[in-house]
């Protein structure tokens, strides 16, 4: 849930850079000299971003500020929200190690995406993989067949080219009755095989229609609205004040 | 999905059928085969009977002849045979050489009676179907 003020928020943006002008940056100009540096390595990287006292979103290596603690808000995609206090000691550059926890709404998608992964794994990849085998066999044991059916041909070629009544009546007698045989096995084999994938096909379809109604997990980053929240963040119309309330239903 | 896999399916089991359609009771178109049942490889070319003169011209015997050859033209190019001959009335057998044309002898036959004998043609020392043929001695 967000509440977004526009005008009310105008407002505010007004009267903060006013006491900005006024009263701050002398204060700062004062207290320039007495300034540290923190260098943040923070786990990850590449994407973290953190606010400075409740007011200042930055996202960068090395900051400089005046001496004394600052509250830092630091954050990034899939990881919680870290508050902690930094001190800033005067000329020195400290460096800070941080690792930025993943949150729980990331646990829990990640649990529920492996879930669903195995699901549709179940569902999807195990019998379309079992149909391919199916059909690989079925491939195979049709080459068995048409291979034998070609033998027949050949001893049909044979018996017609054939010069010698010996072998023809080996051919008629012992070779074709053994090569019909065989092409009956291989012929029966194949269409035991073509229905058996017939059948994985038809399980598969079946199954990966169920599988389409199962809904995936989504990953909502409530760690970023409330990261957002703590923040007002400039807008193409001016700007907008943000704020974050999460409510999991689920616990 | 579901199309590509009842398509698939479809065509395995429709587009390959294969049919045994090779009964070797039906093989009887090579002359060479015992069941060859086309035309026949041995044929009659002429039947006779004559009577042989002695030195003074005068009639020494009577002799029957009954002429038989083979349709070479049933056979492949270089197949070769040898006769074997059988006289269907005294059982009789022999064989010949490898000639197109056979000619079978009797003398001083009973005029009047059929004389039956059976031609085989022997290929690679194995028999081919036999034919038997009859012819009547007239004169």
């Amino acid at each position: 849930m967000h509440l977004r003020c526009d005008s009310y928020g105008k407002a505010f943006a007004t009267a903060v850079w006013i006491a900005a002008v006024f009263c701050v940056l002398p204060m700062n100009t004062a207290q320039a000299q007495t300034s540290g540096k923190l260098r943040l390595l923070v786990d990850p990287g590449d994407s973290y971003e953190f606010v400075v006292d409740h007011q200042f979103r930055m996202q960068q290596r090395e900051v400089e500020l005046t001496t004394g603690p600052h509250h830092f808000s630091f954050w990034a995609p899939k990881r919680m929200v870290v508050d902690t206090t930094l001190v800033v000691e005067e000329g020195r550059t400290k460096s800070v190690v941080l690792y930025l926890p993943y949150s729980k709404d990331y646990l829990v998608y990640q649990r529920e995406l492996q879930q669903y992964q195995r699901t549709m794994r179940k569902y999807r990849v195990i019998p379309a993989v079992i149909t391919g085998g199916a059909a690989l066999f079925t491939i195979i044991s049709y080459s068995k067949a048409k291979k034998a059916h070609d033998q027949l041909e050949e001893d049909r070629t044979a018996y017609d080219e054939n010069r010698s009544p010996t072998r023809i009546d080996v051919l008629k007698y012992e070779t074709i009755p053994a090569d019909k045989d065989d092409f009956k096995k291989a012929n029966t084999q194949y269409l035991v095989a073509a229905g058996v994938t017939a059948l994985f096909a038809g399980a598969t379809v079946y199954l990966y229609h169920i599988s389409g109604k199962i809904p995936q997990p989504e990953f909502i980053d409530n760690e970023k609205l409330r990261f957002d929240g703590l923040t007002w963040v400039p807008g193409p119309q001016g700007g907008t004040w943000m704020g974050g309330i999460t409510w999991n239903i689920n616990r | 999905m579901k199309n590509i896999l009842l398509l698939s399916a479809a065509c395995l089991l429709f587009s390959a059928c294969l049919k045994d359609d090779l009964d070797p009771a039906t093989l009887t178109t090579n002359p060479l085969d015992l069941a060859y049942d086309g035309t026949p490889l041995v044929v009659l070319e002429h039947d006779t009977v004559r009577i042989t003169e002695n030195a003074q011209g005068l009639p020494q015997d009577t002799i029957f002849e009954q002429t038989v050859r083979v349709r070479t033209e049933l056979l492949s190019p270089l197949t070769s045979w040898t006769w074997r001959i059988t006289d269907l009335n005294t059982g009789q057998t022999w064989n010949s050489g490898s000639s197109t044309s056979y000619t079978t002898t009797i003398t001083s036959p009973q005029l009047g009676n059929t004389y039956c004998f059976q031609y085989t043609l022997i290929v690679q020392y194995a028999p081919t179907k036999p034919y038997s043929i009859c012819s009547v001695a007239n004169l």
